[in-house]
């Protein structure tokens, strides 16, 4: 039992190095993502300002072509916008799988060591360390962060994990179909949608701004940490 | 006189002529560098005065709400005179003196390459064909790739000139917003005005392949 314990806790210090790392990234690309919704915001009125003048009446009534040339010149930059969104999309699609897949080898690597640790060292804990299958729990918290701010059909979502009682969220659900609607929304077809970009980024932000990842990384380091403490202690 | 039979260049004149389609080019690309530069310095003041304006408006209108609930229209306060617009409209008036003498030398490039073209044909004669300076364009490609940017942005000017007359003047927020956007994403420089410049760098060796 000590030593699938020990191997529980290395693939979990693996795990959280490669975890705190890629959420360094992932903060880095959320905080590029703010300016990008917010030059997106800002063409959406421009576009929605051309939409709505009366330009016959105008000073640049003399200038015939000038509607047609700005819608192409906007809707240009808006495909490079996007285009670049696209690229940070990528990058938080690229954390999402990496912190999944590695989530994904500690559960497999839990599952092949189930029967040597039993439920009852899975569930003990000591007077400094989680248990194990709170630090497994943790895991799912991190796994699912990420996919419910960067919503794909593909992830964890299809397998189940004989973990002692999983968490579900009826909450957490419907900020997952939130981002999900905010970034399929995002075209020169749904202008004012497009203009509201970074208040409704905000508010999905805000409802995401408990620092998740730090607490389950700080967890699991107990866990990695006060390990032993579990093989010592009584009915070990 | 003509060409020396194996094909290499070049009597003097042409040498010179080459030279000057060169440096012409090089003029092109400074002055283009040097007008999307300006063209950013004019929309960060232009978005300095519409802003002001917005607040001014904004301003305005709750005076106008606390004056229309006390006395008489004498007691209303005069408009204010605003430095900082003032200071703004000065200097998006001297980018566009600065964008006119860019356009003006444009224009003078493209003569130029005219008169080099013109010339080419006077020592050619009738009938006759000249061996590329570089690498493959006939002479007269570099006048028509340089008229045809001349043209941009001499219809480009025109619209600025028309922006900066009224951009103090509006009220509309639409159309400020409109001015703003316009001067920004300039819509008479076609995007192919890059490929325009590129190639010309290219083709005169500006730029290696």
């Amino acid at each position: 039992m000590a030593a699938a314990v020990a191997a529980m806790a290395a693939a979990l210090r693996e795990w959280a190095a490669v975890a705190a790392r890629q959420d360094a990234a992932w903060r880095a690309v959320l905080a590029a993502w703010a300016p990008l919704l917010g030059s997106l915001s800002g063409l959406a009125a421009q576009i929605r300002a051309a939409q709505r003048l009366a330009w016959g009446g105008s000073p640049l009534r003399a200038f015939g072509d000038l509607r047609v040339r700005l819608w192409r010149k906007q809707r240009g930059a808006a495909e490079a916008l996007l285009e670049q969104l696209g690229v940070r999309r990528a990058e938080l699609r690229a954390v999402r799988d990496a912190v999944g897949a590695g989530v994904a080898g500690v559960l497999r690597l839990y599952e092949e060591r189930a029967a040597e640790l039993g439920l009852a060292a899975a569930l003990r804990r000591g007077p400094r360390c989680p248990s194990l299958a709170d630090a497994l729990e943790g895991l799912q918290d991190v796994e699912r962060y990420y996919r419910h701010l960067y919503p794909s059909a593909a992830g964890l979502s299809g397998q189940r994990w004989r973990v002692p009682f999983p968490r579900c969220c009826p909450y957490r659900a419907r900020r997952y179909l939130e981002s999900k609607l905010l970034l399929r929304r995002v075209s020169c077809a749904n202008l004012a949608d497009m203009e509201a970009l970074p208040q409704s980024w905000e508010r999905i932000l805000e409802r995401y701004k408990e620092d998740v990842v730090q607490d389950m990384l700080l967890k699991i380091s107990l866990f990695v940490d006060n390990h032993r403490e579990l093989c010592c202690s009584p009915g070990s | 006189a003509k060409s020396p039979a194996d094909g290499t260049p070049r009597r003097p004149v042409l040498s010179v002529s080459a030279r000057k389609i060169k440096d012409n080019v090089a003029d092109w690309h400074n002055l283009m560098m040097k007008w999307e530069r300006l063209n950013d310095n004019g929309f960060t003041m232009a978005n300095k005065i519409v802003n002001m304006k917005i607040s001014e408006q904004f301003q305005d209108n709750k005076l106008e709400i606390a004056c229309d609930n006390s006395a008489t229209e004498s007691e209303k306060p005069a408009p204010k005179y605003n430095e900082e617009l003032d200071n703004c409209c000065t200097e998006l008036l001297e980018t566009l003196k600065h964008m006119t003498k860019i356009q003006l030398k444009m224009e003078k490039l493209t003569s130029t390459t005219k008169a080099i073209c013109d010339l080419e044909t006077f020592h050619r004669g009738a009938g006759n064909c000249t061996a590329p300076f570089f690498h493959t364009w006939p002479t007269p490609y570099f006048y028509e790739v340089s008229l045809k940017l001349s043209e941009m942005y001499k219809k480009e000017l025109q619209l600025k000139q028309t922006i900066v007359q009224e951009i103090a003047h509006s009220a509309d927020q639409d159309l400020m917003m409109v001015y703003l956007s316009s001067w920004l994403y300039q819509p008479y420089i076609e995007n192919s005005s890059k490929l325009l410049l590129e190639a010309m760098l290219l083709e005169t060796g500006h730029r290696q392949c």
